[in-house]
């Protein structure tokens, strides 16, 4: 018997974890101390850059319902609400906890416990002097949230016609004792901003900051579009904000170009940071785990103790997508510790014919209700639960039904792919019984289900084989899990050797190292050097890839690709960079020795980037140079260091790095016209006006450093896989939650996704082959009986079906001549049946002249 | 019967005669016993610090000494001695510079506590013989603490000097209403008054205003450097007071003397607040 | 002058700075400042004393701290002025706003003759050392009226401990 994991806290990185374990078949335990799950994203309607909600991406399987449906009704997943929790113990083999859930005791004995317990929102009472907690019109972010979607539903303008978001409230700030950036403020701000902007195109919105912290995948773009909109991003700290008695309009200080300025605004929106919360500092405390806000890291591990993990915002403040990842990360961990228990699918066998005898069930609805449907429809029959209607099914040899209910989590069991009371799934209709229509729309559904084809569901059987293009970090990475769930792996390398671009850095090469030697010695991984993917056909289960070498040329099948071909360090990125005085922070390591003994040394940030013609950030240089920096005095006090920058973004805990920077003396100075490099005679000189201050600054250093980031290695194998990138960098199916997945069959991680950390490269590949394998290690696919089909009669070939299809599912079967569709594949979205002008491209459930009829009924 | 140390500083017995004066009238009033600090000195107010720090420290510790053979708490009613004081005190408590100190002045018995005025107020049964004068008045004041009674918070752990109370909460325990309004410890200009008074003037212009905008028909001040720049710096006449002005209003022992000391000469509105008891 | 010793004098790290400029806008007599408080700090950072004591900055700073009790990084400008104060001082550099020094210095003069301050004497040694007769004449006489200024200076006991303790260094 499998020990469960327990995971406190059901946000996006617990619901991620709690998901792929459970997926993976290992049960999992959910415990959340509110009332509902979610923690704050059933807040957030609209995520940033999407602008749009997604959150059901996050489920391995997709399309999936709303996560906090998913989670209470999956048979792997038991969930806990209003929890208090006791004690926790951890021992040998696992670990033991006491709680309570709504009043009463627990105890669970679990192998695992994952702490994904998130972040409370700063409470702006703490800063008067912005306002906060005095003056109604002085928002927290949160609530404006709430306001703003509110507005957008009612379709009314907003009724304060200039706002100010103030940045890092709550967070770079000693004086409150909150020295960390929280990490997705800078973003939220802007999404809120845009989104008002949408709809009120004439509100005036300032956001005043200190750094914009838009380092994240595509979000450098989705600043200058923002800023591109016309809202004004205003580079100063807040001094007060103060509510003029007169007017009653809030004036807001700060420092424009370099003077004091007082501007009035009629609402400021506070951008809380994340603070964790006091239970949780103490349930730390009792596990005897040190918490210093000071450190560069909260956590030096995820596994803070042995078998417990910590992970989401409370291991580091990351956003949604860096969420969701750091769960199935942590799932990852686990899941290694066992095997992988896939489901195993019988397939589903059903007479195909057309429905006949259809009951009429009302569930759980009140008195009122039944009386109303009964006038229309005498024969309907009021049953408590779905063991009556399964009675009733028998007694009245029904083959269909329509259930009427107010909760749809009463009948969660139609919603898998079962036989249910003696029904097939798709004999069944659910009408939610709050309806404004509700007899139009049983008449309807009656009309539906009497169209409907019934369906046997044999699952598609898969090899259970990945193909990784790329044998750099995140490849091995994902191979080593792969190969350890017995997935087959095959590693196809275009150099002639594996380790990609970490072999070239000293630091990291035990790292590589390790995993090339996992990789080497495991059976299950295959690995091809020297080696391109020169053409793919196919789709999810049936790749058939053309891999070509010196040597010769060879075709794989296999069931799904992962690309992490990585990414190649950006140089020659300024006119004057000459390798030798001139260069790029990618030959630091190599030269540290060398460059320690100067006297002064230049750091130019965003070298080549953050520009009209590349407006991309690649996220890892603030650190970085900060981390060098402090390297370069710690060996050497006396040398003058000076960090040329756009912004600052050293998020996270890693602020304190910067902190720590600046008392060892760094100096950071910030431009917005390009620093000039010269040379005069042998000394080099670098001129830098710095920004607000409007001071003109000097150095003759003797080494100026670029940090120009990571370019993706993307270019061919975008070609081949006929999939998009943006900036080079590879689009992703839905960037919030489905960063990791391409293509229906296609995932991808690392660099040539986006520009990242080592650590979160990692994090990715560990994540994104915790994912693949799920999905092959059953070695089938479910068959979904809501998808779409082809008459044949009707269909000419054009292939405009193929096209439309986002997830590959269609193909032409070129013998007959006619499309066809892979029903383990299609979501049943309609495209196809949108643009087939034949009427050839039907969906099973909307079938095109039921659905005519249906309407009529439902229209009256 | 309580007993307090009192340091009054150079101003109340000059240009603050009313504050001195009033805080006498109500201290007698509530029964409360006081005595000087012995031969107390003046605690070099913003001079010392500007010139020479040591100067700074010194200047106050000789009077903290000079109280420690009272053995009671001392209560400051002037917003720049408590500040000073503060310093000194928190000198004292670091070993290291209590060491040099001493050094200078001799060693030091024992440290007493160090408090402003308006801390004696909130003593439950004072409190509740000031609520048994309560005004009946429409008149509406907006209490002003200036800076020094509330910053540097570190040193001075007093309140939070963005949402002040100490003031307000006098006052509306003896029945007058106070406004709410954001200027509360926003700077009068503190020395700058003979320095280079225009800069006060600009200050002291919107210190007022926003007063008036925020209903109050005066200010009541704590700092005797405030009420002499709100007065001496303003546009149009506007009356400010001490707080202890006020008490004594409200116990019935205002003294004709004090209001002629005023430069805006505050008698109308004094009448218009008695006037509603 | 290093930069710990700033930090020693004035009990803060100055090196923490991120040029957010919360402190000019904070300061309400900035825009009285040739040099800025958030300028200040990096002056300090960069040893640019001696611009900094020539300033009008330092002098019309008037120690409200308004500065260090909303810095982020703790820091406050005005005890950087302070210092710096004090320092023009003992380098006897000419002040940029001269009559906060003589107003200083009458102040001084007066604790040090009679323990407490005379405002007389000291307004009067004010005016001699400003040689600006005519300002505030007619609220300086108001005042006299009411009896603000008294003409009797009172000498405290202790006067010889307070002569001793200008003399210390």
């Amino acid at each position: 018997m499998v020990k469960p994991v327990i995971v406190v806290g059901s946000g996006f990185a617990g619901l991620s974890c709690a998901f792929h374990l459970a997926e993976a078949g290992i049960p999992v335990i959910i415990l959340e101390k509110k009332e509902k799950l979610g923690g704050y994203f059933p807040q957030l309607k609209k995520q940033f850059p999407t602008n749009s909600c997604g959150v059901c991406f996050m489920h391995p399987d997709y399309p999936a319902y709303c996560p906090y449906i998913e989670a209470e009704r999956h048979e792997n997943i038991t969930v806990y609400t209003n929890v208090s929790i006791q004690n926790i113990e951890n021992y040998q083999e696992g670990v033991n906890i006491k709680f309570s859930a709504d009043g009463i005791l627990n105890e669970i004995d679990g192998q695992a416990l994952v702490i994904a317990t998130g972040y409370e929102p700063f409470d702006i009472s703490m800063k008067p002097d912005l306002g906060g907690g005095l003056y109604e019109n002085v928002y927290p972010a949160l609530n404006f949230e709430d306001h703003i979607y509110d507005l957008i539903a009612e379709n009314k303008s907003l009724p304060q016609r200039k706002i100010a978001y103030i940045q890092c409230v709550g967070s770079r700030d000693l004086k409150i004792k909150r020295p960390y950036c929280s990490s997705f403020c800078c973003m939220y701000a802007i999404k809120q901003a845009l989104l008002i902007k949408d709809f009120d195109p004439d509100v005036d919105i300032s956001i005043f900051y200190m750094d914009i912290r838009s380092f994240g995948k595509d979000y450098e773009r989705y600043y200058l579009s923002a800023r591109e909109k016309g809202i004004k991003f205003i580079r100063s700290a807040v001094a007060s904000v103060k509510k003029r008695p007169s007017t009653g309009k809030l004036e807001v200080l700060y420092t424009k170009d370099g003077s004091a300025t007082e501007e009035t605004f009629d609402a400021v929106v506070l951008s809380q940071g994340a603070v964790i919360e006091k239970s949780i500092l103490d349930l730390m405390k009792k596990l005897d785990v040190e918490i210093d806000f000071y450190k560069p890291k909260l956590f030096e591990d995820r596994e803070i103790k042995r078998n417990i993990f910590v992970t989401g915002t409370l291991y580091d403040p990351m956003d949604i997508p860096d969420s969701a990842i750091d769960g199935i990360a942590t799932a990852s961990k686990i899941i290694s510790r066992n095997m992988i228990t896939p489901k195993i699918l019988a397939p589903v066998k059903v007479k195909t014919q057309k429905v006949a005898k259809i009951g009429i069930f009302l569930l759980g609805c009140d008195n009122r209700l039944d009386d109303i449907v009964r006038t229309r429809f005498s024969e309907a029959l009021k049953v408590k639960d779905l063991d009556e209607i399964q009675y009733a099914v028998r007694e009245n040899k029904f083959d269909g039904a329509v259930i009427i209910t107010d909760d749809i989590r009463k009948t969660s069991g139609f919603l898998e792919n079962k036989n249910y009371c003696g029904l097939h799934i798709d004999s069944v209709v659910l009408v939610p019984s709050f309806n404004n229509a509700l007899l139009e729309e049983i008449s309807a559904s009656i009309q539906k289900l009497r169209q409907v084809k019934r369906n046997n569901h044999v699952p598609k059987a898969l090899n259970s084989k990945v193909c990784i293009i790329g044998g750099g970090l995140a490849g091995l990475v994902s191979a080593k899990f792969l190969g350890e769930m017995g997935i087959n792996v095959v590693i196809v390398e275009k150099e002639d050797r594996l380790g990609g671009r970490l072999l070239e850095i000293p630091s990291r090469l035990d790292l590589v190292k390790n995993y090339i030697k996992y990789v080497e010695d495991n059976k299950n991984i295959e690995i091809l050097l020297n080696s391109k993917v020169k053409d793919v056909e196919g789709r999810l289960g049936e790749y058939i890839l053309q891999i070509e070498s010196k040597e010769d040329v060879r075709k794989l099948k296999v069931d799904a690709l992962l690309v992490t071909t990585g990414g190649i360090p950006r140089k020659n990125v300024v006119v004057q960079e000459d390798g030798k005085r001139v260069f790029t922070i990618f030959d630091f390591e190599n030269r540290f020795d060398e460059i320690s003994k100067s006297k002064r040394v230049v750091f130019k940030q965003c070298a080549g980037s953050r520009t009209e013609d590349n407006p991309v950030c690649y996220k890892v240089c603030c650190k970085k140079a900060v981390m060098s920096a402090i390297a370069l005095k710690n060996k050497n006090p006396e040398i003058e260091i000076f960090i040329l920058h756009k912004d600052i973004r050293t998020y996270g805990f890693s602020e304190n790095l910067y902190r720590q920077a600046r008392a060892m003396g760094i100096q950071f100075i910030r431009y917005s016209q390009e620093p000039e490099i010269m040379r005069e005679s042998e000394k080099l000189k670098v001129k830098v006006l710095e920004d607000g201050t409007n001071s003109e600054f000097i150095f003759e250093p003797e080494y100026v450093l670029l940090s120009s980031g990571m370019n993706p290695n993307t270019e061919e194998v975008a070609e081949v896989l006929g999939i998009g990138t943006t900036d080079g960098f590879i689009n992703p199916y839905n960037q919030k939650t489905g960063l990791l997945d391409i293509k229906n069959g296609i995932y991808s991680a690392g660099l040539c996704l986006a520009p990242n950390y080592t650590e979160d490269v990692i994090k990715q590949a560990e994540a994104v082959a915790v994912r693949i394998a799920i999905k092959l290690a059953g070695r089938q696919l479910y068959v979904k009986f809501n998808t779409a089909f082809v008459n044949p009669k009707y269909c000419c070939g054009c292939e405009l079906c193929v096209k439309a299809c986002p997830v590959s599912a269609r193909y032409m079967d070129y013998e007959e001549k006619i499309a066809r569709v892979d029903e383990a594949l299609c979501e049943g979205c309609g495209n196809c049946a949108m643009v087939c002008a034949n009427k050839a491209s039907q969906h099973k459930v909307f079938e095109h002249k039921g659905m005519l009829k249906t309407i009529d009924l439902m229209v009256g | 019967m309580k007993k307090i140390t009192y340091y009054p500083g150079c101003t109340l017995h000059s240009t603050a005669y009313e504050y001195g004066d009033s805080t006498e009238a109500v201290l007698k009033y509530l029964g409360i016993e006081w005595q000087e600090i012995p031969d107390w000195n003046c605690c070099g107010a913003a001079s010392a610090k500007s010139l020479n720090h040591k100067l700074s420290i010194l200047l106050p510790a000789r009077n903290i000494k000079n109280a420690s053979t009272l053995n009671n708490d001392i209560y400051v009613p002037c917003a720049g001695c408590y500040n000073n004081m503060m310093k000194a005190k928190r000198a004292l408590e670091n070993a290291e510079e209590r060491q040099n100190i001493e050094k200078s002045l001799g060693k030091f018995e024992s440290i007493p506590e160090v408090y402003p005025l308006m801390r004696l107020f909130t003593d439950k049964a004072i409190l509740e013989k000031l609520s048994q004068s309560k005004l009946k008045t429409d008149v509406k004041v907006a209490s002003y603490y200036g800076c020094a009674f509330v910053r540097p918070e570190e040193v001075l752990q007093n309140e939070n000097p963005e949402i002040p109370q100490s003031i307000d909460n006098i006052l509306n325990a003896v029945g007058l209403e106070t406004v709410e309004w954001p200027l509360k410890s926003f700077c009068c200009g503190g020395d700058l008054s003979l320095a280079d008074s225009s800069v006060v003037s600009v200050l002291v212009e919107k210190i007022i205003n926003y007063a008036k905008e925020a209903g109050a028909n005066a200010i009541v001040t704590a700092c005797p450097l405030c009420q002499a720049n709100l007065e001496m710096r303003q546009k149009e006449p506007f009356p400010i007071f001490y707080f202890t002005e006020i008490l004594g209003i409200a116990m019935g022992i205002d003294n004709e003397k004090w209001w002629k000391k005023h430069l805006v000469d505050p008698r109308d509105l004094v009448s218009k607040i008695k006037g509603g008891k | 002058m290093k930069i710990s010793e700033i930090n020693k004098h004035t009990g803060q790290d100055i090196l923490l700075c991120y040029q957010c400029q919360k402190c000019t806008a904070t300061c309400p007599v900035s825009n009285f400042m040739d040099i800025k408080p958030d300028v200040v700090v990096r002056m300090s950072i960069n040893g640019k004393l001696d611009n900094l004591m020539r300033s009008r900055t330092i002098w019309v700073c008037t120690g409200c701290e308004t500065c260090g009790s909303r810095c982020p990084n703790l820091i406050s400008v005005g005890k950087i002025n302070e210092f710096m104060r004090q320092l023009a001082y003992e380098n006897k550099i000419s002040p940029a706003v001269k009559p906060a020094l003589d107003i200083h210095l009458a102040f001084l003069n007066s604790i040090k003759r009679f323990g407490i301050v005379h405002e007389a004497s000291m307004l009067a040694e004010f005016k001699l050392r400003t040689k600006d007769f005519l300002s505030d004449l007619k609220l300086g006489l108001k005042m006299f009226l009411k009896g603000k200024i008294p003409i009797k200076p009172h000498t405290i006991k202790g006067i010889n401990e307070i002569k001793r303790i200008f003399e210390e260094k």
